[in-house]
């Protein structure tokens, strides 16, 4: 049996502890490249669960000290095309405009930690009530009209809500970042 | 062409309406020719999505929140305030706008033909039964030939590769169609597998090693994955198996290099017990949602049914199975210790070994201990009937001692009378000539005839020699690294003679009392194992090399003890 040598085993383990807190380091990124893509959450969580997978199976082949994210986002964009390939009929975008989006996202270099801290501070200028509405539309297993029962509101109104919400949040992300340089 | 207010919320909601998959086909379209012809369309569409995945990281990793039940009054719908307009932003864009080529949008024809002549109506009406479109036989064709396939793919789930061997199988019972066997080939496939009793041994075409126990229910998904729909699993998964995946209905682990338990219950309940290493777990469903955990080795957790919880449980290696041996009954639970007493019994070491059984020293017959004097050479003779006893003999110190298979002598062996009383027992009572009573056999006031307190009863002069290879091949990932006993003459011998013991690891000593040993003398013994060590030997002598003649009566009350002998694993 392939059994690991004593002296092996904690360079083993040492390579999964290594493997994991890279892949921690670029989640916030990765979530943000296939989310441009896949529109569908449980989507994106599958391609992502797959692109984590294949990122283990290939670390080996991983040079330490060369840009992870970079690596990181080739295979999720692979396995954005495998995803599409299975799920032909749900691609919305076109292939010239996911070709345009892919390139728009690996030149674009940016702080996650600028851009998570922009998030929370721009989350907090919220009035209550639409930060109740975008917690509650982002929780797991969420569906829109799950959310609009849950509010009392019919789903129209809440889908015209999110989307005033997102564009509040979007606002105040740009405006700090040309305040800060993020 | 610069864009009004209204045109920019309208913008913002195609993006939404994208993210909520509401956009419709002409809006879809718009927007993606509108991403390929202007960077700053393109780079305000990436801008957005980001922050929606980066809103679900924040979300997912504990973003506080107020979220409260009951409805909220978020009726009115509030206009795009004056401030969010990002004047130079906008600016900018509307200059791209001015100056760019025009793009061109497919625009979908509507012509309405009004029908005025009733007789025209119903030639059309009838023209339009008639007429089926090519596009629509295509399709029809098509799907017949899916179904087909369909048809075909479900009559024959076997149609699928091949992914796994059998390695052993152990009081198997079998539910389902397929009943393998050690040998046979399993393939990734649609077909489950229904394990109704025993136990199963199966190693993966790239070393996983996986040990089932039934109930059970499970398929392969392929080389790398098994969805266990029932049942307890555990798998051994070497670096050449590494990503592995056990899914269940409410999970899926992802091995990172580790030595792992599942346990999927009837309720959809799943429980992961993190022996070594480390896993990914994903819990939930696509409909119910996702979240994932990294499990440490010595972490325990029970996810339910829906997925949406995880919480702490006891780590439990004792209730997966990870070695067994089908021909000698071997089934391994994680125990810490292997007790030679049982193995002295016929069994292997976890309890299948029959209290009053024993060996005879000269011929190596397992039988109901007996008891009678005889005397006999030191020939060496190997134990066929117990994997894990490599051989018996009567040590006389007469000529040279083989103490094993291999041909290992014990060169110190001291001369005895070459006369042995009583067969090497498991947890006995002891005899006496001409007395019908037994006796129980005591050490420090612990009565070793007691199941609770098993003990190798060795009436001098006798041997036994143990494999312990035939362990270690059986256990996966771990080793025998001690031996440990309480060793003495037993308070309840009749007189006080004296004897002698002895501890050998291949061939050589570890361990003999100082001092000749009298009825109520006991010592503790704490010997290390190598890995390199095979063979252990346990001996008892007259100790009549000391004061007595060497004669029948240098036996007497020579009632040697191993209390709680025990091989300890790692």
């Amino acid at each position: 049996m392939g059994e690991i040598p004593d002296q092996n085993r904690s360079q083993y383990n040492e390579k999964g502890s290594r493997f994991l807190r890279l892949f921690a380091s670029v989640q916030p990124r990765l979530y943000g490249f296939v989310s441009t893509l896949v529109f569908n959450w449980a989507d994106v969580e599958d391609v992502i669960q797959e692109t984590s997978s294949v990122m283990w199976s290939k670390f080996d082949e991983f040079e330490p000290g060369t840009d992870f994210i970079a690596w990181t986002l080739r295979i999720a964009h692979y396995q954005v095309l495998a995803f599409y390939e299975k799920q032909k009929r749900q691609r919305r975008l076109s292939q010239q405009a996911i070709e345009t989006i892919v390139r728009e996202m690996m030149t674009t270099t940016e702080s996650q930690d600028d851009h998570l801290d922009a998030l929370r501070k721009c989350v907090s200028r919220l009035p209550e009530k639409d930060r109740t509405i975008l917690h509650l539309r982002y929780e797991v297993g969420a569906t829109a009209k799950s959310v609009s029962q849950r509010v009392g509101q019919n789903i129209n109104t809440l889908y015209k809500n999110l989307s005033r919400i997102h564009t509040l949040l979007f606002h105040c992300m740009h405006r700090l970042k040309m305040e800060d340089h993020i | 062409m610069s864009l009004s207010g209204k045109e920019k919320k309208e913008f913002f909601e195609l993006l939404y309406a994208l993210r909520e998959e509401i956009a419709t086909d002409e809006q879809v379209a718009s927007l993606n020719a509108l991403i390929v012809s202007n960077p700053r369309i393109c780079r305000l569409y990436v801008d957005y999505m980001k922050m929606c995945g980066y809103f679900r990281v924040y979300q997912l990793a504990g973003a506080p929140r107020t979220v409260q039940a009951g409805h909220l009054d978020c009726s009115s719908e509030v206009e795009h305030p004056a401030d969010i307009t990002d004047a130079l932003f906008w600016a900018d864009l509307a200059e791209h706008e001015r100056t760019a080529p025009a793009v061109e949008i497919p625009k979908e024809n509507k012509s309405v033909e009004l029908i005025t002549d009733i007789r025209k109506r119903k030639a059309m009406l009838k023209s339009e039964r008639k007429k089926v479109p090519f596009s629509l036989w295509v399709s029809l064709v098509s799907l017949a030939a899916m179904l087909v396939m369909m048809a075909y793919v479900m009559l024959n789930p076997r149609v699928m590769y091949e992914v796994a061997t059998v390695s052993d199988s152990f009081q198997t019972q079998w539910s389902s169609p397929l009943a393998p066997q050690k040998g046979t080939r399993l393939a990734a496939s649609s077909e489950q597998i229904v394990l109704h009793r025993g136990f199963i041994q199966i190693e993966t075409d790239k070393d996983v090693q996986l040990f089932l126990e039934a109930p059970a229910t499970f398929r392969f998904l392929s080389p790398d994955e098994v969805f266990l729909y029932q049942g307890r699993l555990l798998a051994h998964v070497p670096e050449s198996g590494s990503g592995f995946s056990v899914r269940t209905n409410a999970s899926k682990i992802i091995d990172l290099g580790t030595k792992f338990g599942v346990y999927a219950e009837m309720n959809d309940d799943t429980e992961l017990h993190l022996f070594t290493g480390q896993a990914l777990l994903i819990a939930g469903t696509r409909q119910g949602g996702r979240h994932t955990a990294e499990i440490v080795a010595g972490r325990a957790v029970r996810v339910d049914h829906t997925g949406r919880s995880i919480t702490d449980v006891p780590l439990r290696e004792d209730i997966f199975v990870h070695g067994m041996d089908s021909q000698t009954g071997f089934l391994w639970r994680g125990q810490s210790e292997i007790n030679l007493a049982d193995v002295v019994g016929g069994g292997n070491g976890f309890g299948t070994g029959v209290q009053g059984v024993g060996i005879n020293p000269a011929s190596g017959v397992i039988r109901n201990a007996e008891a009678r004097t005889q005397r006999h050479s030191n020939v060496y003779t190997a134990v066929e009937s117990n994997v894990f006893i490599d051989g018996v003999f009567v040590p006389n110190g007469a000529d040279k001692q083989i103490v094993t298979t291999a041909r290992h002598v014990f060169a110190e062996c001291p001369p005895t009378s070459g006369y042995y009383f009583m067969d090497i027992a498991h947890t006995t009572m002891a005899r006496v000539i001409n007395d019908q009573q037994p006796y129980s056999l005591y050490l420090n006031q612990t009565n070793y005839s007691l199941p609770e307190n098993p003990s190798i009863f060795m009436h001098a002069n006798t041997g036994i020699t143990f494999d312990l290879s035939q362990f270690r091949s059986r256990l996966t990932e771990t080793r025998i690294l001690r031996f440990r006993s309480e060793f003495g003459i037993s308070d309840s011998a009749p007189t006080r003679y004296i004897a002698d013991f002895w501890i050998l690891l291949d061939g050589r000593v570890r361990y003999t009392n100082a001092e000749p040993m009298r009825r109520g003398d006991a010592v503790d013994i704490d010997i290390e194992i190598s890995d390199q060590d095979r063979f252990l030997t346990l001996m008892v002598t007259d100790g009549s090399v000391h004061d007595h003649p060497q004669d029948e009566n240098a036996i007497g009350s020579d009632w040697g003890v191993f209390g709680r002998p025990f091989l300890i694993l790692e």
